[in-house]
């Protein structure tokens, strides 16, 4: 694999809310990290880890009360550059109902490109690809409020999409969603990694979507508590727990049998995997 | 409760007819003229002029009769309260006494002008009817913005307008499921919704309506900021990518529109 | 086995019948909720879940077929309507959004004060429904529920149902939205409302994982009807039928039946990581090259 290339960097970031009153709350604390270009990586941290303020910095919906969030080479708190991060840094959010505008789903993929002010072919032509890559293209007519939750999402997705940008913010993106839905979504978001190029980055607390990114990195109290590979994050049970988070039924599992003395290797993440390997273990040949 | 589903807004009748094609903006000019026109009759004759070219343009529209005069059905009583005030009060005192209810007389002026001011109410809620069921609620707001924007320089906020219409239309089916949410979630918890006298009944929509509220301003704060990070700054520099374009059809429909209304203000000249 | 609380036979449900927005929620569902049992309801969505359950307390009426709830038919339009809705406690997918008053107290209060009890009554239910749920009633009672945390709104909701005292307790996705502390938090409230306070509870969940740690039989539906009715144990252990209509089967229990696929005699009806791990042991003991290498 090549060099990654970082994309948004965020250096000591620090932010409170209502500094100065009774209320004043400090919900991300001296936070460094890198996202790199074309990166999957998962945010976790269990409610009130400051995950969704560290996300609402990344294209300047929210600017540091300390340290700084630079985006391609571009500063969050400057305001000329603020639609261009904006461009670049799409979000997708926890309610699938109140981010949807338009009541056409093409209508509402054309929103962000009609903001940028574009000649309404190339609006129509930039709808017509990001409704084709998240597979929403025979649904454009229709109205968004008889879609699923899944369907809802994508047509949001597809709305980041059509301003060309350069990574996705899920924010929570799937936390409403049932579990056809979470499946939707996710393949989806990989996909457009794997094809367009585009950074993800997903927040959630469900361990199961984590396991599947390149890198996660765990908040806890607005502090990055764990940084690494699945792998490396899911073996290191004790801090888990003690961060109150769930691990993958699979790491769970790998971590009960090798306390009775099978020696599961690595760390395997999902059900195939862990098999395999017991399977290779008693001479069965897979 | 169910029939909160079934509620549908703007009563627009998706057909492929010639009326539905034309550009939203012909059909709000042509309403408004139309409007107008029915105000200025002073004749039976011109509004049975009126009449029929109403009548076919609802038969071009492909919108079935019955449905174009449904529009009439919550307000016939407001129909009826009109004509029967006017048969008694309408007419100048001294005409010609029908019969008489006590101290009231009904005159044969009264009535005939109880008629003609009903006539012209049904012809005005029918023209602008046709309007919403051949224009979709995407449409209407569009060509309401289109048709506002020169006078932005004046004041008018085309664009907010058009905005609020797009999203309130966007969100009143989220917020009638709400409600039906809702409404079972207290009845669940025992809530009487049907039963008491008006206050009674006026204190058991606290229930529904606070959480009603909660939601709605969590939904538009939220919607704000998603318009936020989708690079939303007003209207400012947008563009849009459907266009509306006039074409030929729109001005003929144009020209029939002002033939059709002076023939109905001469008509009586004639 | 225990008798009956709520039945349902020949249930039908259509939903604006009549109209071209006509839909069947509904088929045809035979169905017995046994008192004081915990059961899963699970299907895909729109497979009919949520239409189901707010028959059991008369919120919607069967299009055809009859509901039974503690003996009593239920026929809608009458007294016995609020008979049945206290009780059978119904809670919808985010029941925090139904919450209205000022203080958590009046909040949970809702419920009895409809049931017209006097206010010594209903302080002793509003008391003892948050402890059920774990909320200090000194502490939380006099707060505003808008105040509090997203798992705490929740619990205050559930304790608004609680108050009514219900026999049966139907949850909707009680985990839904929540971060792993919150979700474990509310299933361990479940469970003992479920063990100590003997209430027979319904829970509708997408997630396998908790209907597997919590109830003793599973009801699968599946476009509007009945797909499989079985111990929680069978239903796992028949993942392929699952996987046919898009259900998931615990992952733990993935990797025993993938081993079982492989020609390994495990036995898949084992639910939680430990029965598992446990599984796995066994019959890795009893593998040939297993006890050769241990040697």
């Amino acid at each position: 694999m090549s060099e990654p290339v970082p994309l948004i960097e965020v250096f000591h970031l620090t932010h409170v809310y209502h500094a100065g009153t009774p209320q004043e709350v400090r919900a991300v604390h001296d936070v460094s990290l890198t996202v790199h270009r074309a990166e999957f990586l998962a945010l976790v941290g269990g409610n009130g880890s400051g995950k969704s303020t560290l996300a609402k910095h990344l294209n300047a919906l929210l600017l540091p009360t300390e340290g700084r969030v630079v985006v391609d080479g571009l500063d969050t708190r400057d305001p000329q550059a603020l639609w261009e991060i904006r461009r670049k840094v799409g979000m997708v959010f926890q309610n699938p109902d109140n981010q949807i505008v338009a009541t056409v789903v093409e209508e509402d993929v054309a929103f962000g490109p009609e903001n940028l002010g574009l000649p309404p072919e190339e609006i129509a032509q930039r709808v017509e690809e990001a409704l084709r890559a998240v597979g929403m293209l025979e649904h454009r007519r229709r109205e968004p409020h008889l879609l699923s939750g899944g369907q809802k999402q994508r047509v949001a997705i597809a709305g980041v999409l059509a301003m060309r940008p350069q990574c996705i913010v899920l924010d929570e993106a799937t936390t409403m969603l049932d579990p056809e839905g979470r499946r939707e979504v996710l393949r989806t978001a990989h996909r457009l990694r794997e094809r367009e190029g585009i950074a993800v980055v997903h927040i959630t607390h469900n361990m199961e979507e984590a396991a599947q990114a390149d890198r996660v990195v765990v908040l806890h109290e607005g502090r990055v508590a764990l940084e690494g590979t699945p792998r490396e994050v899911f073996r290191d049970v004790r801090r888990l727990r003690r961060l109150r988070l769930d691990l993958p039924e699979v790491a769970e599992l790998s971590g009960c049998l090798r306390r009775r003395g099978i020696p599961v290797e690595g760390q395997p993440l999902d059900p195939g995997e862990l098999a395999a390997q017991l399977l290779r273990w008693c001479g069965v040949v897979v | 409760m169910e029939l909160l589903r079934s509620l549908t807004i703007g009563q627009y009748v998706p057909r492929a007819s010639p009326v539905h094609r034309l550009d939203p903006r012909t059909k709000i000019l042509a309403t408004t003229v139309l409007v107008v026109v029915v105000f200025l009759v002073r004749d039976f004759r011109g509004l049975g002029v009126f009449a029929a070219f109403l009548a076919a343009a609802v038969a071009l529209s492909q919108v079935p009769a019955g449905f174009a005069l449904r529009g009439l059905r919550p307000i016939w009583f407001l129909l009826l309260l009109t004509l029967v005030l006017q048969v008694f009060f309408g007419g100048s005192s001294g005409g010609t006494v029908l019969w008489r209810l006590g101290p009231f007389a009904a005159t044969r002026e009264g009535l005939v002008q109880g008629l003609f001011v009903t006539a012209r109410l049904v012809l005005l809620v029918v023209s602008t009817s046709l309007l919403t069921f051949t224009t979709s609620p995407v449409e209407l707001a569009d060509g309401m913005e289109r048709l506002l924007n020169p006078f932005r320089r004046l004041g008018v906020p085309a664009h907010e307008l058009a905005m609020m219409m797009t999203i309130a239309l966007r969100f009143i089916p989220t917020l009638v499921e709400e409600t039906e949410k809702i409404m079972k979630a207290q009845m669940a918890r025992g809530a009487d919704l049907d039963t008491g006298g008006p206050l009674r009944r006026a204190r058991a929509l606290v229930p529904i309506l606070v959480p009603l509220f909660v939601s709605a301003f969590r939904r538009a704060d939220e919607l704000a900021v998603a318009m936020e990070a989708r690079g939303y700054r007003g209207g400012e520099g947008r563009t849009r990518m459907k266009q509306l374009r006039y074409r030929a059809q729109d001005l003929w429909a144009g020209l029939v529109v002002l033939g059709a209304s002076a023939l109905v203000l001469w008509s009586g000249r004639i | 086995m225990s008798d009956p609380v709520v039945v349902c036979e020949g249930l039908t449900h259509v939903y604006l019948r009549g109209t071209p927005f006509e839909s069947v929620a509904l088929r045809g569902v035979d169905l017995v909720v046994r008192r004081g049992e915990c059961l899963g309801l699970v299907g895909p969505t729109g497979s009919g879940k949520s239409t189901l359950v707010q028959h059991f307390n008369g919120l919607l009426r069967p299009t055809e077929g009859r509901v039974w709830v503690d003996g009593v038919e239920i026929r809608p339009g009458t007294a016995l309507v609020r008979e049945v809705r206290r009780k059978v406690g119904l809670l919808f997918q985010y029941p925090e959004h139904q919450l209205f008053e000022a203080t958590v107290f009046d909040d949970v209060a809702f419920g009895p004060r409809n049931l017209g009890l006097d206010p010594e009554e209903v302080q002793e239910r509003v008391r003892e429904s948050l402890q059920w749920v774990g909320l200090d009633p000194d502490r939380f009672g006099p707060r505003s529920p808008f105040s509090l945390s997203g798992g705490e709104m929740r619990r205050v909701a559930i304790a608004g149902v609680l108050a009514m005292r219900p026999q049966v307790l139907v949850l909707d996705e009680p985990t839904a939205g929540l971060d792993p502390e919150g979700r474990r938090e509310i299933l361990s409230r479940v469970r003992e409302l479920h063990r100590k306070a003997r209430l027979t509870v319904v829970l509708i969940s997408h997630s396998m994982d908790d209907v597997a740690r919590l109830c003793q039989r599973v009801v699968v539906l599946h476009r509007g009807q009945v797909f499989l009715d079985a111990p929680v144990r069978e239903a796992f252990a028949q993942a392929d039928r699952l996987r046919s209509i898009g259900l998931d089967v615990p992952r733990a229990t993935d990797v025993l039946l993938r081993l079982k696929a492989a020609g390994l005699p495990v036995r898949c009806d084992r639910l939680t990581v430990e029965e598992v791990c446990e599984e796995i042991v066994r019959v890795l003991q009893g593998n040939q090259r297993w006890s050769s290498s241990e040697a």
